[in-house]
């Protein structure tokens, strides 16, 4: 299974130039809401007919506007669900499950419609109207129904932003192994970035109409390639800083008179102004009873509030430094929130590992 | 109930008169009577047809695309509604009459329209379909596009989308424009009687024998009156229990 | 009660609505005249400014308001509104207790009707004459004689047999098939041209005003300012025409007989005499 997409929309002031592959994995398309990551997979389903550019399924070309190539969407056969599932409401949950398969010849069509129920445990619910689903329920009609004519690759247009955590928690799980079992392409386009920590295979960031930047899960979360994509992965704490200096296997920063090390990384120069990125998860609070400060990536910061999620905390801390006036956000747990006793005005330090800080040329 | 009475009393009252009429027998058995309703029901059920086919496609065009022109069109196609019979009928001879715009080229074609059943047909259309495109246009559009994009994309091509799903999730405003339309037609007096006269067995539908039988006596007209509604009533009966017998929408 | 039913009252009462008004606008009782309002309601007014109602047939929609001036310069606080439809159907509104006060018909069988049904006070007075027409649109060479009535392929609109013109059109045809002029089948070949029998005269006029039909039958009087110029009249012999003669009477139960008996004679002094002239009636 690969699909091979780049094309090109205009529609008002809105430019679309999506270039993009997948093969047999789970590609998360993330961005904000208007990014293009709809229409990009109304183009691959062909619902929407894009300008230019050319989209082939396993050799098979679906669009080439150069060769006035368009396949309609119910000759594509590929797999599409969308955030309110869409369920036929005139037909009950079996009806719409087989509902792409009802030119099928009966015994075939009855067999898969039992393995569809089978496969998204939803016996007993075959002759429930779809206003009588769960929400859950109505979900896995939904891919069920998408998934009945035996789609080689599944587009997923936001399918968990309805749903409530464990719902979602669950479906995750269940898309998992549902790609993996039957070895699918599936493209999963959402602005959370949880979805994509917990599915992607890889990721693509969509940013205004245009994919920024594409790769495994790591090098997207870790190393943004631009700050925009920085921002839509939940970088969180972005710093502008001066390179000073350039060593054998560091690069010395200055915040004014915080001076900050980091990894060396190609294109980094001396002299150029950087973003520096640090994941809010990627940074310690440390005790200044225990600890000195100052040193080693280490700045003095007060609390200033913090919000409780339950199993996590996230706590934004001021530095003190009178040059420096920067808020930090913090993950930390629950057990260390406590160990560490954080309350508004306490000052505390913060860690920035060094191999933790992704720069990117401002 | 003051509402239900309103309605209630004047029927009562027509049907009472006319039960009561001296010429029931007379009008029963009269070929007035049965060339009438011929002409009714073919001429209403034609342009209950050119309607539903010319206006179908119309409507869902309207409820779905955006075209330059469109909010006019949209204006252009309740203009009828406004329009007073007589004026619709006097429009129609403007345009296919004799002398009319079309008139010329028609003429040449060997067609010859004003005092036809087609013309009676014609005038139907024109002030009943109205009410059947305004009420599919909503119906559709009150048809979520992501299900007729979800049955396309599960290889169910747009022609066949539209009856599976767009049909039957639209069915009970289509059902209702269907009665409105049809009650229209046949009820469709003024521009008939402008643009394709009175005349039994030709183009004298039921609305056009009443209106000349209150020229002679009141109570043949009650009794034609009160045979149009019973038949209206038992069809209007009929195509709800039609469309309940279709739709699975509750 | 189920939702449907309802819903099927509703349209049932559309369609009586529908029904109704279209009767009352094609029946032609106008409201091109402006000051025409149609008042079956007796209103209580000082006797010093009474409010007559006069019902007149349609052929008399130009006439009549032209004579109520000279009226109303004797008469200055009368107030008059007229409805101008078929005799027939004013005949019958007036047995189904319309409250009016002069009825002037279009010839002698609705007067004695009404008449003979009770709703006229007194002997009703005949006021004028109306003789019968063949118009043809104006340029067209379809129709240059009454005989050629008869050819084939024609198409003739005349008034519904039940109004008095359409009747008297009729009979007409009648007495020109015992005319030695135009020979016995000339009736049967000139209806069978028949396309429409049109609810009152005046469509009569306009369909052959505007060339859809190609000749209709109506009174002299019924060529108006107006459709003159789009329509050419062929007299009819006085011995194969039917004249027709209108009645005028006050109703039963006017509020105002006195007034209404000099509405009355006002249309016949000679100043109404003048005006029905001018309006294309024989006064003779």
């Amino acid at each position: 299974m690969t699909l091979r997409v780049s094309i090109q929309k205009k529609i008002g002031n809105f430019k679309l130039d999506a270039s993009l592959e997948c093969g047999e994995e789970t590609l998360v398309m993330l961005g904000s809401s208007g990014a293009g990551k709809s229409m990009t997979l109304s183009s691959i389903v062909g619902l929407t007919r894009p300008d230019a550019g050319e989209i082939t399924l396993d050799g098979r070309t679906l669009f080439d506007s150069k060769l006035g190539i368009y396949i309609p969407a119910h000759e594509r056969g590929i797999g599409y669900m969308v955030q309110n599932y869409a369920l036929f409401p005139h037909m009950d949950a079996a009806q719409n499950i087989t509902y792409g398969i009802s030119r099928w010849e009966s015994d075939k069509k009855a067999h898969r419609q039992r393995e569809m129920v089978e496969l998204f445990s939803l016996g007993g619910l075959q002759h429930r109207r779809t206003r009588e689903l769960s929400g859950g329920e109505a979900q896995r009609v939904a891919l069920a129904r998408a998934l009945a004519p035996n789609p080689r690759l599944l587009l997923l247009d936001e399918p968990l932003s309805a749903l409530d955590p464990t719902l979602a928690g669950e479906l995750r799980r269940d898309l998992k192994r549902i790609q993996r079992e039957l070895k699918l392409g599936v493209i999963f386009v959402t602005h959370d970035h949880e979805d994509a920590y917990a599915l992607g295979d890889r990721v693509a960031v969509m940013d205004s109409g245009r994919i920024v930047q594409t790769g495994t899960k790591p090098e997207i979360f870790r190393t943004p390639a631009t700050l925009r994509s920085a921002q839509i992965v939940q970088t969180k704490n972005i710093l502008l800083a001066d390179v000073k200096e350039i060593s054998k296997d560091s690069v010395i920063l200055n915040i004014n008179s915080l001076t900050l090390e980091a990894q060396r990384n190609d294109g980094i120069k001396a002299g150029i102004k950087v973003y520096v990125c640090i994941r809010p998860e990627n940074i310690s609070i440390i005790d200044p009873a225990f600890e000195p400060i100052g040193i080693h990536n280490t700045i003095e910061a007060v609390v200033l509030d913090e919000l409780d999620l339950g199993p996590k905390h996230i706590v934004s801390l001021r530095t003190t430094a009178a040059d420096v006036n920067n808020t930090f956000e913090v993950d930390v747990t629950d057990s260390q929130f406590r160990a560490l006793d954080l309350s508004p005005g306490k000052k505390m330090g913060l860690r920035l590992w060094k191999h933790n800080l992704h720069l990117i040329p401002a | 109930m003051v509402y239900v009475g309103f309605i209630f009393v004047p029927i009562v009252a027509l049907v009472y008169r006319a039960a009561t009429a001296e010429s029931l027998g007379d009008v029963i058995t009269s070929p007035i009577l049965r060339d009438a309703i011929k002409v009714t029901l073919i001429t209403s059920l034609l342009a209950l047809a050119i309607t539903v086919a010319a206006g179908t496609p119309l409507a869902y065009i309207l409820a779905r695309k955006r075209f330059p022109g469109r909010d006019l069109l949209d204006v252009m196609i309740d203009m009828p509604l406004v329009l007073p019979p007589v004026v619709a009928g006097i429009a129609l001879l403007m345009a296919f009459g004799r002398r009319g715009i079309l008139g010329g080229a028609l003429d040449n074609a060997g067609i010859n329209l004003p005092f036809t059943t087609a013309a009676v047909v014609i005038a139907q259309v024109f002030v009943a379909s109205p009410f059947y495109i305004r009420a599919a246009k909503a119906g559709f559009q009150g048809v979520d596009t992501s299900l007729e994009n979800i049955s396309q994309a599960l290889g169910v091509s747009p022609w066949r989308t539209f009856w599976k799903v767009t049909v039957p999730l639209s069915a009970p405003s289509l059902t209702a424009g269907l009665v409105l339309a049809w009650a229209r037609a046949m009820s469709e007096f003024g521009a008939t009687l402008l643009f394709a006269g009175n005349f039994q067995g030709r183009t004298q539908t039921f609305s056009l024998a009443i209106v000349s039988a209150t020229e002679v006596n009141l109570g043949a007209a009650l009794v034609l009156s009160v045979i149009l509604l019973g038949i209206s009533l038992l069809l209007l009966l009929g195509l709800y229990r039609f469309a309940h017998g279709n739709t699975t929408i509750g | 009660m189920p939702k449907y039913l309802l819903r099927f009252l509703f349209l049932l009462f559309m369609l009586a609505v529908s029904v109704a008004c279209n009767g009352t606008l094609g029946n032609g009782t106008p409201t091109a005249v402006p000051s025409a309002i149609d008042t079956h309601i007796p209103r209580e007014i000082p006797t010093q400014s009474p409010a007559l109602t006069i019902l007149a047939a349609s052929s008399l929609t130009e006439v009549i308001p032209d004579i109520g001036a000279s009226f109303r310069q004797k008469y200055p606080t009368a107030t008059l509104n007229y409805s101008f439809a078929s005799s027939s159907v004013l005949r019958t509104q007036l047995e189904q207790g319309a409250k009016a006060d002069v009825f002037a018909s279009a010839d002698e069988i609705q007067m004695n009707a009404a008449v003979k049904a009770g709703v006229i006070d007194g002997t009703p007075t005949l006021f004028v004459k109306n003789k019968l027409v063949v118009i043809v649109p104006k340029n067209s060479t379809k129709v240059a004689t009454l005989k050629d009535l008869s050819k084939p392929g024609l198409k003739l609109v005349l008034a519904t047999s039940e109004v008095p013109v359409g009747n008297y059109a009729r009979q007409s045809l009648t007495k020109m098939s015992q005319d030695p002029t135009y020979g016995t089948s000339f009736s049967d070949a000139a209806l069978k041209n028949l396309v429409s029998n049109e609810a009152n005269v005046r469509t009569v006029v306009s369909k052959v005003a505007i060339g859809e039909a190609d000749a209709g039958f109506c009174y002299l009087s019924d060529v108006t300012v107006a459709t003159a110029s789009q329509v050419t009249i062929i007299p009819i012999p006085d011995r194969v025409n039917v004249i027709a003669t209108y009645y005028i009477g006050v109703v039963k139960g006017s509020k105002y007989p006195d007034f209404a008996k000099g509405f009355i004679e006002t249309i016949t002094s000679e100043a109404g005499k003048q005006a029905f002239k001018k309006y294309n009636f024989n006064t003779d």
